[in-house]
């Protein structure tokens, strides 16, 4: 009796057989898609995530922090800046650095947080632009 | 020297040299297309999983440990896509509870018939078939994988492939008989 191991007659029939074909042209539509997909990878490993337009805008803001902190200060109070710089030159860098930070506290909270979400903001939209297409699709039009 | 000719092509593929994937999807993609067909029941849908079948598969190669079969992997692959395809597109899947699986010996009677044309008959017999018994049928027959292979394809117990195996190989003779019969009183 012939079970499912045994029957070689239907094993030879069906090895006989002639499989459905996809398209003549498929071998090639899957190498392209993979020579594709070689080459947004190759893309994404040579992009960097940040570039260099959004190190020019930090660089921005953070000289317009120093230069609100120095104008702010050293409008009211001018021997505020002479001190700072003398003291740099005294040397004392660390005392510079300290004198900086306590004069820091002196800018007005609203500016300091409107600086700080405008950054956040930039950086966010430079974030996703870059790892969705779509989103930079929809900022050029 | 199946596995052998794979693994082969695999690291060359992985070494850099692209294009000997080709020499895969060649080699695999009449029965990829043969199971995303059968499953689609759509030429156009069928073309697509099969090609990302192969494009999942090229993706993944630098998992491949070859303890499994390369075939064994692409084949589990690219069935699951198809399932989960039906599934998505809210497909029925083919029944053949109707077809009656008769007790008589398993034997076919191709009398009349040219030898030539004898693998043209077992092949729309086939076609019958629903999708999973098509495709045990398939890899058993015509790809020669044990029982647990089909298993790790299938995602079925070994027990759970012999028994529908068994029931699709009974269904098949079934068919094939009742259009041989068909042909016999055609002929007469």
């Amino acid at each position: 009796m012939k079970t499912i191991d045994n029957d070689t007659e239907l094993k030879n029939l069906i090895k006989g057989i002639k499989l459905d074909s996809p398209g003549s042209d498929f071998t090639s539509k899957v190498m392209g898609r993979v020579f594709e997909e070689e080459t947004v990878k190759a893309k994404a490993t040579n992009e960097r995530l940040l570039g260099n337009g959004f190190w020019v805008i930090l660089s921005i803001f953070v000289l317009l922090i120093v230069a609100m902190f120095v104008f702010s200060n050293g409008v009211t109070n001018e021997g505020q800046l002479s001190k700072l710089l003398s003291s740099a030159n005294n040397g004392s860098f660390s005392q510079g650095y300290q004198s900086m930070f306590n004069n820091l506290g002196s800018l007005p909270l609203s500016i300091g947080g409107i600086l700080l979400a405008g950054s956040v903001l930039l950086f966010i939209d430079k974030f996703f632009s870059r790892i969705t297409p779509h989103h930079s699709m929809q900022k050029s039009f | 020297m199946e596995q052998k000719d794979d693994i082969w092509y695999i690291e060359r593929v992985l070494k850099g040299d692209k294009q000997y994937f080709s020499h895969i999807v060649d080699k695999y993609k009449d029965i990829v297309y043969s199971i995303a067909f059968k499953v689609l029941r759509n030429r156009e849908d069928a073309e697509e999983m099969a090609q990302e079948s192969f494009i999942k598969v090229y993706k993944s190669l630098h998992t491949f440990k070859g303890d499994a079969k390369f075939s064994t992997w692409l084949y589990r692959i690219t069935y699951n896509s198809c399932i989960s395809e039906v599934r998505k597109k809210k497909l029925k899947f083919v029944s053949t509870d109707d077809v009656q699986i008769s007790d008589e010996p398993e034997e076919m009677n191709f009398d009349g018939i040219p030898e030539e044309n004898r693998a043209l008959y077992v092949k729309a017999a086939l076609d019958k078939l629903p999708e999973d018994e098509y495709t045990l049928i398939l890899l058993y027959y015509f790809e020669e994988k044990p029982i647990e292979e089909i298993g790790e394809i299938t995602r079925l117990s070994a027990s759970n492939v012999k028994v529908k195996l068994f029931r699709a190989r009974k269904k098949l003779y079934s068919i094939l008989n009742e259009m041989l019969k068909g042909e016999l009183y055609t002929i007469l």
